[in-house]
């Protein structure tokens, strides 16, 4: 460990903490370890735990086991200024053809990934004011940025055996402090509890997006939407939001009819759902029970992080049923699904993949997630084929009906093809937004705006913005000009040419 | 310490009944249960294994093993780290399956993920006779594969820890050196960490 005392607190005594700082330290592993007999990988290096000066709170503790696990009821003040800000620039009409849903779900993760950096700087600063150790906070204002203190103090931590390096930070010490094994831990319990923190408020974040999102409309000529009852608030949230991708609501109407028909089927005891998904049904009247939160998933909830939540809630509920593993935890799903025909539970999921802030959709969100993707997956993929032989009296059955379905089917699994190229393609779009980041930010916005806001177009030509530069013949050639060019390439100069061409088509379309 | 933690996705896959939420149910409530983290019930589940000098962080996914659902498997694999391929040395036929599984997971799955091929319940063999698909044979494939291999018996537990530990060791290791791009220029053990950058994407870039 490369300790040093601190020098700038004078309460510390110098002399014990030399020697202090020059102690082996124990291996945090060997506290979870213990005596474990498998674990022989792990004990081989492990030093047995000899320090006594060690603060106990030094060996591991669960990441969530922190006193500091108070729930922050609401965001920060400045940090909902930032949120008021996004959702105005959401309503400024500066679009010039409506967006697709994936790019709008970029603008909102941009957004959250903006708020997060944003979230963890605003937890920085108002958490070093209150540390009595000044070093400590003069060091953090000299790192380059919050990463590298996350990542210093993580790197830190692990240099349990590292005699050897204690020697080569000596000859670093006279312009870089280094930490006590105090300062260490304190650090990493704070960044823990910030992190900790960061993500409560990211949810609060995404809850108060869509609140707002819900009071203010989502139409941007804003005629507001007075909306009492929260059940059609939300019908009208969740069509409105996907408008402009028809084939969503196309999937999503099919796959209703599906889900009915199939319901019909198994209720007129046509089709033998539970052996046709190899399910052993247990006790079915708890699980129909259970498929009542599917409302509260399509209705009361708003917020993608609410939902997930609920969903969540609705696996926990299906394992408790005695489903105790995953060999039926996905059939039960599937059975839910058709018990409980219910609309928008496609849109429902896209709603979840598109507007959770991704960084935190992972872990058992994620599977849930999956599992619900899969089960809707699944009702997609049932053809009459299939369920033709665990059905009774096929001779009762409308056949033609049947043929429906796999007609059904194949439409709306096409209509999705589309949707990941187009995912991907302007992903790539954000990234060549991102080359700005080397540039100063101002720069970045006008970059961005060049293109990602096409101006808004001539009220006649509702389309494509390219007929209106056909018109402007003088500024055509300069427009063009720089199509060729790569953004790396670009001069001051020609930055100063394609500002003006900006400034010009501003004005000409005002 | 908890900082330096490596998440593995870690997905498993095999005939319906061959054990694989028991084997998992086993690795997670036995030795390792000091550092459990709230799960939801059998079909996710999260453990943390204490390496030489790191935490791996499994993050379980389990799946349904009924033939009807294997085309949706391709969304539970997705992005995984490792998989357990596993089957019950006395049902030949899951055995078969399991071969499917790892020439998917071969040509489907993320490059370079780490199969381990397990062949459960071992404590149903009293005598040789019970045995229903031979140890050379899966050797063999595994040998071919380049996959892990172990017989286990979640019921006793044999071997179900050492599947896990074997994972871990194979998984390659985001650098702990490449976190020092401050003042700080030591690295661990003197290492000069070349891939830094790679190694920064890949470790944000993993459990999404």
């Amino acid at each position: 460990m490369f300790h040093t005392p601190p020098f700038s607190n004078s309460s510390f005594d110098t002399k014990l903490s030399i020697t202090e700082s020059y102690r082996e330290t124990s291996n945090p592993t060997a506290s979870n370890n213990g005596d474990s007999r498998k674990q022989a990988i792990a004990l081989e290096v492990v030093d047995p735990p000899e320090t006594i000066s060690q603060p106990p709170e030094l060996p591991s503790e669960p990441v969530g086991a922190n006193d500091d696990l108070i729930p922050i009821a609401s965001i920060p003040e400045e940090l909902m200024k930032l949120i008021d800000l996004f959702i105005d620039d959401l309503k400024q009409p500066k679009y010039s053809r409506p967006l697709t849903i994936s790019q709008l779900s970029q603008i909102f993760q941009r957004f959250y990934e903006r708020f997060d950096r944003s979230c963890q700087q605003h937890l920085n600063t108002s958490a070093f004011p209150n540390n009595s150790n000044a070093m400590l906070n003069a060091r953090e204002a000299r790192n380059s940025g919050l990463s590298s203190i996350f990542n210093r103090s993580r790197s830190s931590s692990f240099r349990n055996n590292g005699t050897k390096t204690r020697t080569r930070t000596n000859s670093e010490q006279n312009y870089q402090q280094l930490l006590t094994s105090d300062e260490i831990s304190q650090q990493i319990k704070l960044q823990e509890s910030n992190n900790t923190k960061v993500d409560q408020i990211m949810d609060l974040c995404e809850c108060e997006i869509f609140k707002k999102i819900l009071q203010v409309g989502i139409n941007v000529p804003s005629h507001p939407i007075k909306q009492t009852k929260k059940n059609c608030a939300n019908a009208w949230k969740m069509t409105s939001l996907f408008r402009n991708n028809p084939e969503f609501f196309e999937f999503d109407r099919l796959l209703n009819i599906k889900l009915n028909t199939l319901k019909e089927l198994t209720s007129s005891q046509l089709l033998d759902l539970p052996s046709f998904l190899a399910l052993e049904l247990k006790d079915e009247e708890k699980l129909n029970m259970v498929g009542q939160l599917l409302d509260k998933l399509l209705n009361e909830n708003v917020s993608p992080c609410d939902k997930t939540n609920c969903l969540i809630l609705l696996h926990d509920k299906l394992l408790a049923l005695d489903h105790s593993n995953a060999d039926e935890i996905l059939p039960s799903m599937i059975y839910l699904l058709i018990k409980n025909p219910r609309k928008e539970l496609f849109l429902n999921l896209q709603f979840i993949k598109l507007f959770r802030y991704h960084r935190k959709l992972k872990e058992k969100e994620l599977y849930v997630t999956t599992n619900y993707e899969a089960a809707i997956s699944f009702i997609d993929s049932i053809t009459s084929k299939d369920i033709l032989p665990y059905c009774n009296n096929v001779e009762e059955l409308d056949i033609s009906h049947l043929e429906n379905i796999s007609n059904q089917v194949k439409l709306p699994s096409a209509t999705e093809e589309p949707f990941m190229p187009d995912f991907k393609r302007s992903n790539s779009l954000s990234d060549l937004i991102l080359v700005g980041n080397v540039i100063d930010s101002g720069f970045r916005n006008l970059m961005g705006r060049i293109k990602t806001y096409t101006p808004p177009p001539v009220p006649s030509t509702s389309h494509i913005s390219l007929p209106q530069v056909d018109n402007t013949e003088s500024s055509e050639l300069d427009w063009r000009r720089y199509k060729d060019h790569k953004f790396e390439d670009l001069k001051i100069g020609d930055m100063h040419a394609i500002f003006d061409i900006y400034v010009s088509l501003a004005n000409k379309i005002k | 310490m908890n900082s330096n933690v490596t998440s593995i996705k870690l997905v498993l896959l095999g005939e319906a009944a061959v054990g694989k939420s028991s084997i998992v149910l086993r690795f997670v409530s036995n030795d390792f249960a000091e550092n459990k983290e709230p799960t939801i019930g059998a079909a996710f589940l999260t453990q943390r294994v204490n390496m030489a000098d790191h935490t791996i962080k499994f993050e379980i996914w389990d799946t349904a093993g009924q033939e009807r659902f294997a085309s949706l498997a391709p969304m539970y694999y997705r992005n995984a780290q490792a998989a357990l391929v596993v089957y019950d040395v006395t049902k030949p036929q899951s055995f078969i399956k399991a071969r499917h599984w790892v020439k998917e997971l071969h040509e489907q799955a993320s490059k370079g993920i780490i199969i381990a091929l397990v062949g459960n319940k071992m404590d149903l063999l009293e005598s040789e006779e019970d045995r229903k698909v031979a140890r050379e044979e899966a050797e063999k494939l595994s040998e071919e594969k380049n996959l892990l291999f172990f017989e286990t018996s979640a019921k006793s537990g044999d071997n179900v820890n050492e599947v896990f530990l074997a994972i871990g060791e194979k998984i390659p290791l985001k650098k702990n050196d490449g976190s020092n791009n401050d003042g700080l220029r030591t690295t661990e053990d003197g290492r000069i960490d070349l891939n830094r950058s790679d190694d920064v994407a890949n470790s944000s870039g993993c459990a999404c």
